[in-house]
């Protein structure tokens, strides 16, 4: 048996991190979820941060 | 462990980021590929059969690299698993090697098998006792063949029962300088997998990510003959969400490919699923729309063929995406595969009828 087939045989806990909206689909299955808000790193780049917000 | 490049799983039926809603069956996947994950499992569920995990493994895991480590491990769990009863392996285009190596593993312990390494000799995977799919459909439906007892064909044709005549119908509106296929996707796998039958059936295809090197387009931006663009690639994701949440590159590429008035034909791919676009379809239909127009101001026709890879129970439902497409007279294909086989008819058509 390998740590997978344990995986297998519990309840899923899943932590999400960045995209919001795939926690969201997580919740509408009832799964117990954290989600911790997080972005890429953008070196202070404008037209990045501007894309990146767009993630939300 | 998940993350960028890895973005499709379904564990104990918790459809994790990129997934479809499958029902539950005796097939096992671990798959070094998202969309080819996706179509393999919603053609599983289309057939009536289901799955019993399905693991996303990233698209590398079978670069020399990376070599294969995460898809020896699931493979191994799959061999283990009771629920487990067929095991399918996917990958995109894997090093010959490591394809080799997770092979002898598939052998050690035999539960049948089939495996979509796309790319790969269909000959070595026989070679080590398994059975070797022709395409992502070809895979689902050995599959579950398999897991009901019958018995396993080959499957490279058409399931549509009218398709001479919507070649027929198609080629007949095509002029004489329209020749060319642009494909724009969405899924990387399901690029793959259009190139390698697009190649066999009508020559040399170019892309950002392509079979092989010398059809690597120069500009990305620029399609050149027959094209196929990956949109969830690198190149165009860095710093921007996935085309299957916002298709924003993809809108604006259609209307520029119909300016070339050599193309004849538009496929694309819609994904359905947890994680895509709630309205896929309807993000591309308003440019689809400008997209003729464009054509039809110089008196030409743009045959515009896809495939929906989604179940009834996602969440964007299947039915109502495709019945979106038909009223915009794009042709819908059960498959990717099935789309691409039509594209090639047509544009083979057209070429015998000069």
């Amino acid at each position: 048996m390998t740590r997978i087939n344990e995986l297998f045989q519990e309840e899923l806990k899943i932590i999400n991190m960045g995209l919001e909206s795939f926690n969201e689909n997580l919740k509408k299955q009832n799964v117990k979820t954290v989600q911790v808000d997080w972005k890429p790193p953008t070196r202070r780049n404008k037209k990045m941060l501007s894309l990146l917000d767009k993630l939300k | 462990m998940m993350g960028p490049d890895c973005g499709t799983a379904i564990i104990n039926h918790v459809a994790l980021a990129f997934s479809n809603v499958i029902r539950k069956g005796p097939i096992g996947i671990v798959g070094a590929s998202g969309t080819g994950i996706q179509e393999v499992t919603v053609m599983i569920d289309k057939l009536g059969s289901g799955i019993s995990q399905a693991i996303g493994t990233g698209g590398r895991d079978l670069k020399a690299k990376v070599g294969g480590i995460m898809m020896i491990e699931g493979l191994k769990a799959l061999q283990n698993d009771p629920l487990t009863e067929v095991i399918v392996l996917i990958s995109k285009p894997p090093d010959k090697e490591v394809a080799r190596k997770v092979l002898s593993i598939l052998k050690e312990r035999q539960k049948p098998s089939v495996v979509y390494f796309a790319g790969g000799d269909p000959e070595v995977i026989k070679e080590y006792g398994s059975v070797p799919g022709l395409s992502l459909e070809d895979t689902a439906r050995k599959a579950v063949a398999i897991a009901k007892g019958m018995s396993i064909k080959d499957f490279t044709g058409f399931t549509v029962t009218n398709i001479n005549k919507i070649i027929q119908e198609e080629t007949k509106k095509l002029n004489k300088k329209q020749r060319y296929i642009r494909g724009l996707y969405t899924g990387g796998t399901l690029c793959d997998e259009a190139m390698i039958i697009l190649s066999a059936l009508v020559g040399d295809i170019y892309s950002n990510i392509p079979l092989k090197p010398e059809g690597k387009l120069s500009d990305i931006n620029k399609s050149y003959r027959h094209s196929l663009i990956d949109f969830g690639d690198d190149e165009f994701t860095r710093g921007k969400p996935h085309p299957m949440i916002d298709p924003y590159v993809r809108q604006e590429r259609i209307l520029s490919e119909v300016k070339d008035r050599e193309i004849a034909i538009i496929l694309m791919d819609f994904v359905l699923g947890f994680g895509s676009n709630s309205d896929p379809v309807g993000e591309m239909i308003p440019y689809i729309k400008k997209a003729r127009k464009i054509a039809a101001k110089d008196g030409r026709h743009i045959c515009m063929i896809s495939s929906v890879c989604g179940t009834e129970a996602d969440p964007q439902s299947l039915i109502g995406q495709e019945k979106k497409l038909k009223e915009e007279g794009v042709i819908v294909m059960p498959s990717n595969a099935q789309a691409v086989r039509l594209a090639a008819a047509i544009v083979l058509s057209r070429r015998n009828s000069q």
